[in-house]
């Protein structure tokens, strides 16, 4: 695969975010993860770009980031902890994850931001009055935003069980 | 992950959906009978992992386009670099030429009378460096057999350095050899894979003994030209003035004298894949890539191939040419100072055909008739006037 600046801008599209979020689940702090990512895009882009393929690219910037991210953690938490041999997740791992996550997405984008706002916050364990005073609603402007929310993901994704708990 | 990865992400996703077949579902049980498939699984099918990612994948979102700016940034600061040493280069070049009209102006007078000045074509002679620094001399006239370092025997003998790798033994490293030629020299090399190489007048190839590991990688400057011994294993890469070449096995012509505006490959057989940083393009035989230096800008062009590659079999050969190139090789073979009276003739085309071994009157008498330019030799200096 030959690529011109066109094709890396493509390429940055639509792997920055998938990249992240599995940045994140090595490096938690945003800002970090941040650089990490950046950096791997800057190098990929400065070194060979000798693919067969797309998926050959995308399983180059998952290794490229898993890399990246045990370095860092190597570097700035030097312990005797072995990073490769616990649990972070394998680049297939990753690769899997996000390409599920994407499609989830689809089905929760059907969701508004209160929406999703209310649901985290009640998975979370809190309340519907703390919601309420967290969001500046009413108490009763939250139960009928979770039924809404609850009935969206009901029908997008059957596969999981969704309890509606209203009264918390 | 026994089951490929695209069918278990389909499967996954299946389930959340609540779309799974029976038959996708059986696999997914098979699947999550390895405990950490089961601890993936388990996180990711749980409502408040999937609704928390998905949060913060809108914050990666809207942090996307200040990072593409930053990633732009971070990898354009790295050509500034280079940006500044072509400015550098521009300075400079107007400082030399001072120079050499100065000195024109004073030792020409004194050398006038002196008419035993004669010039010569070029030779086949290069200066070869190696690993350890060593620097040996090398024309047509020696025999020569030395072995380096790496087990390699350098077998110097008439025009041309070959590498025969007698002792297969496993090699302690790269050793880098370079090969220079100054003005008024050529020479060619086969190098220990069987890569046939030329380099003509004021170029360099800096290649190791020995290749090692998955890549075969040279650095080239001037004109040098290419006959890749195939080797499906391993790519074979030029470098040169930030560019890269990769070889699909083949020959080719590179031309990037620093003097001159544009860098030039030239295909004659086979197939290469030209990068840069601005353009990445595979270039069929007969093909041309000029590429501006100032730019970055690539023009893909058809020619004959054969016209380029000339010069190591001994002629000089040229199909409408700028009248400058013409003569800025002429000068590099016959190490003349050039002058133009008008700079506009540099943009005449004419075409060519003499052996470069001709006398430089021969050569320029054949010019002249061509075109409306003349030719004035003064010692080693050469000026260029429209008639």
């Amino acid at each position: 695969m030959i690529f011109s600046e066109a094709t890396f801008k493509y390429l940055f599209d639509k792997y920055y975010v998938p990249l992240r979020s599995y940045a994140s689940r090595f490096i938690y702090d945003d800002a970090e993860n941040k650089d990490v990512v950046q950096d791997v895009f800057t190098a990929f882009w400065k070194g060979s770009k000798d693919f067969a393929n797309e998926k050959a690219v995308k399983t180059y910037l998952f290794y490229s980031v898993r890399n990246a991210c045990l370095n860092k953690l190597r570097k700035e938490k030097p312990t005797s902890i072995d990073y490769e041999s616990i649990d972070l997740p394998s680049v297939e791992e990753g690769i899997i994850e996000e390409d599920v996550l994407k499609r989830i997405r689809l089905a929760l984008s059907n969701l508004t931001n209160q929406e999703r706002e209310v649901m985290l916050r009640s998975m979370n364990g809190i309340s519907n009055l703390e919601i309420a005073e967290d969001i500046e609603v009413s108490v009763n402007t939250i139960k009928t935003v979770k039924k809404r929310a609850y009935q969206k993901l009901r029908e997008q994704l059957k596969g999981i069980e969704w309890v509606l708990v209203l009264f918390s | 992950m026994s089951i490929g990865t695209d069918k278990i992400t389909q499967i996954i996703g299946d389930y959340i959906e609540g779309t799974i077949s029976s038959e996708d579902k059986k696999l997914l049980d098979s699947w999550l009978t390895d405990s950490a498939n089961q601890r993936f699984f388990e996180r990711l099918t749980s409502k408040h992992y999937l609704l928390s990612k998905d949060k913060q994948h809108q914050v990666f979102n809207s942090d996307k386009d200040a990072a593409w700016q930053a990633t732009q940034q971070s990898i354009k600061s790295s050509k500034k670099v280079k940006l500044w040493m072509q400015y550098a280069a521009a300075v400079l070049v107007p400082l030399v030429l001072f120079f050499a009209v100065y000195q024109l102006s004073e030792v020409g007078q004194q050398r006038s009378d002196v008419a035993s000045y004669t010039i010569e074509p070029g030779e086949q002679r290069a200066i070869l460096i190696l690993s350890d620094g060593s620097q040996i001399e090398v024309s047509a006239a020696d025999t020569l057999i030395t072995q380096s370092q790496s087990g390699v025997v350098i077998d110097l003998d008439s025009a041309a350095v070959n590498y025969n790798d007698l002792n297969n033994k496993e090699s302690d490293g790269i050793h880098y050899n370079t090969l220079n030629t100054t003005r008024g020299m050529e020479y060619s090399i086969t190098l220990e894979d069987g890569t046939k190489v030329w380099l003509n007048a004021s170029s360099s190839l800096k290649y190791p003994e020995r290749f090692v590991g998955t890549n075969r990688e040279v650095y080239a400057d001037g004109e040098v030209y290419f006959e890749v011994a195939k080797d499906r294993n391993r790519p074979f890469f030029v470098h040169f003035n930030n560019k890269k070449i990769r070889v699909l096995g083949t020959q080719f012509n590179v031309r990037s004298y620093k003097e001159e505006n544009n860098d030039y490959v030239t295909l004659a057989e086979g197939s290469i894949q030209l990068e840069s940083k601005q353009a990445n393009v595979i270039m069929e035989p007969n093909k041309q890539a000029v590429v501006n230096k100032k730019s970055g800008q690539l023009e893909l062009q058809t020619v004959n191939a054969m016209v380029y590659g000339a010069w190591r079999k001994g002629n000089f050969v040229y199909d409408k040419a700028r009248l400058e190139t013409i003569i800025n090789d002429v000068a590099r073979w016959y190490q003349l100072n050039v002058f133009y009276q008008n700079h506009s003739v540099k943009e005449k085309r004419l075409s060519l055909y003499t052996p470069r071994q001709g006398s430089i009157k021969d050569l320029l008498e054949i010019l002249e008739a061509t075109d409306d330019i003349s030719f004035e030799i003064n010692d080693d200096n050469l000026i260029v006037r429209s008639k």
